[in-house]
């Protein structure tokens, strides 16, 4: 099933961190995922502190190899390829950071950070172009020129993602990750940087990947949403948070700010082979005790064997 | 009443400028309340929170009278102050990170109020430590009170800075930020200690952006703007229809609300010219808002500083 305007893909991706040489304490961060994102499309990814949801980014953009999986991207299988290019596809795929400010040199002015990518990639644009795509940029983002000139100290932290934001889509990337962007803004600069990443999106036709742990934001800006536990991604469709089916969304969905629940606990032992939820699973049965498999539910994925729509 | 704030002003010199950080703030605050301070970045919210801890650092001018069971902080002396600070008025800074002490244990760092102030006994000191890990659900307690701050997560950080900062049995909490960059799991999880906190009698100034957080908990808000405070009240009746034209504007920036972001100001905007300092973003802005408006007192203690309600 490669769809005309599949973007970005993901197979049975894999990541295994092995802290020592001798195998032991190995963590799996990322668990058998398959994602795809199509063209012009935002899926976004919601999921707890640790879930694996920045490791999954690190494999889409290619920063990490897979332990196991493969990566299409426009269709084209990414693995074996080197050097050159993949030179030429890593500059179609970009990311905004949760931190803008630990994203670029303290030591640069904002304007010679915005325009790295056309010295990374120096057979787009020369002289004269890259200055006047600068202006352009900053515009586009909503800056003012001479606010590009300072250094980013002198910038508020909404300043510095539009200047992340920026250098973000200098390349007219086809696939933009955005992790957090907004989570250390307030509420009316998350709303306007929010409306710039919306209105780029449509005008690049670029897929999105939006990560967030803000269920109001996911539901605001998401076609589609994939909840991730414990390296999984456990479900996955449109209107999971309104409607959702597996437990574990069930539990994130159903928390009020009211804070009247208390926090839950770990019950028992992990058992190896179990469902990644089984500790917390208040529906737990003895199925449970081996892992399922991605279900398809109308055009919901599900992974639980006990998932009721109700 | 516990804490009575009247006429402060806290001002930063800065080369041949004043930063008007704080710049004329008069709140009550009552025993056993739970009044939430909101605004935008720079609104001047966390310098106020310091200035009633007597922690703002040296270079900055205050003016003003803060009262706590009738002393004026402002005109105690350092000694007088440090039986009040951390032991009657505790503080929960942001960033878990940068607040922690990377070289000294966890237990060690929740400890040191205690000893400074209550207890020298170290077997007793530990045993409350251990208690006081229990009871900010960082478990099991005995493997974790001798942990470095570097194997904590982010959630576990933030909670272990409530764990010191009511670990002197404060009759006032500070919290700055408490919920900004965790997920909702450990957002759940600090809402939940400063319910239970609340139900003992503390007296809880929360500072923050997170409108959802303060909804269903926060007594009163109070809303600041540019140094100032705008909007003064009930939970209820503030998100029920806010009056300030910038509360408005902030309720409608939220994503359930449609991610309305408040108009940008123009650069004029940053200069203090005696008129409404928010009517250069304001849409109901009419000439007389070049005089700028007193707190208009509402029923029930609610005050409004904008001259649409004259």
């Amino acid at each position: 099933m490669k769809g005309e305007g599949c973007m970005i893909e993901g197979r049975g991706l894999t990541k295994i961190f092995s802290p020592n040489s001798t195998g032991k304490n190995r963590i799996t961060a990322v668990d058998n995922v398959n994602i795809r994102i199509e063209a012009g499309e935002t899926l976004t990814l919601v999921g707890e502190s640790g879930c694996g949801k920045s490791t999954l980014s690190r494999l889409l953009l290619l920063l990490i190899p897979p332990t196991r999986g493969e990566i299409f991207f426009e269709g084209q299988a990414l693995k074996g390829l080197k050097g050159k290019e993949l030179h030429s596809i890593r500059k179609k795929i970009q990311i905004v950071p949760q931190q803008p400010e630990s994203s670029l040199n303290p030591r640069w002015k904002i304007a010679y950070s915005i325009c790295e990518p056309f010295r990374i990639h120096p057979d787009l644009l020369r002289g004269r172009q890259i200055e006047e795509e600068l202006k352009r940029l900053i515009g586009l983002v909503g800056l003012e020129p001479e606010q590009a000139a300072r250094y980013p100290h002198q910038l508020s932290g909404g300043e510095l993602q539009r200047a992340v934001i920026a250098r973000a889509i200098a390349l007219e990337p086809a696939f933009l990750i955005c992790d957090e962007p907004t989570s250390m803004l307030d509420v009316s600069t998350q709303a306007s940087i929010i409306h710039l990443l919306k209105t780029l999106q449509q005008d690049l036709r670029c897929a999105l990947l939006f990560i967030t742990h803000d269920q109001g934001l996911a539901h605001a800006i998401g076609d589609r949403t994939a909840v991730m536990f414990a390296g999984q991604i456990v479900e996955e469709g449109r209107g999971v948070l309104d409607r959702p089916y597996h437990p574990f969304t069930r539990r994130i969905t159903s928390i009020s700010d009211s804070g009247s629940l208390q926090p839950s606990e770990p019950q028992g032992k992990k058992i190896p082979g179990s469902c990644v939820y089984y500790q917390f699973c208040p529906k737990k049965t003895e199925k449970c005790l081996h892992s399922p498999e991605m279900m398809e539910y109308e055009d919901r994925r599900v992974r639980c064997h006990n998932f009721s729509s109700a | 009443m516990i804490l009575d704030v009247q006429q402060l002003y806290v001002h930063f010199p800065v080369s041949s400028t004043v930063i008007r950080a704080v710049d004329g703030v008069d709140i009550n605050i009552e025993q056993s309340e739970t009044l939430a301070i909101i605004g935008e970045s720079g609104s001047g919210k966390s310098v106020l929170g310091l200035a009633l801890l007597g922690l703002l650092p040296a270079n900055c001018t205050v003016n003003g009278v803060i009262r706590y069971h009738g002393n004026n902080l402002l005109t105690l002396s350092e000694n007088e102050l440090e039986m009040i600070r951390g032991r009657k008025i505790a503080w929960v800074p942001q960033n878990p990170t940068g607040a922690m002490n990377p070289s000294m244990t966890v237990g060690n760092q929740i400890g040191e109020p205690i000893s400074l102030h209550i207890e020298k006994n170290k077997t007793k000191i530990r045993k409350k430590v251990l208690e006081l890990l229990q009871f900010v659900r960082i478990i099991p307690p005995e493997e974790r009170i001798d942990s470095y701050p570097y194997s904590f997560s982010g959630g576990m950080l933030q909670r272990s800075l409530v764990a010191m900062g009511i670990s002197g049995h404060p009759e006032v909490l500070v919290a700055d930020e408490p919920t900004k960059g965790i997920d909702i799991m450990n957002k759940q999880a600090i809402t939940y200690l400063l319910r239970v906190l609340r139900e003992e009698g503390i007296t809880l100034i929360i500072i923050t952006h997170d409108l959802p957080f303060v909804q269903n908990f926060a007594d009163r808000i109070a809303v600041m703007y540019s140094g100032r405070i705008v909007e003064i009240r009930g939970r209820q009746g503030f998100f029920d229809g806010p009056l300030h034209p910038y509360s408005r504007g902030l309720l409608r920036s939220l994503p359930e609300n449609g991610l309305h972001p408040i108009p940008s100001g123009t650069e004029d905007s940053e200069e203090n010219d005696g008129g409404c300092r928010f009517r250069f973003r304001c849409t109901s802005a009419i000439e007389r808002c070049r005089i700028e408006p007193p707190l208009i007192p509402f029923p029930e203690g609610s005050a409004v500083r904008c001259w649409l309600y004259d």
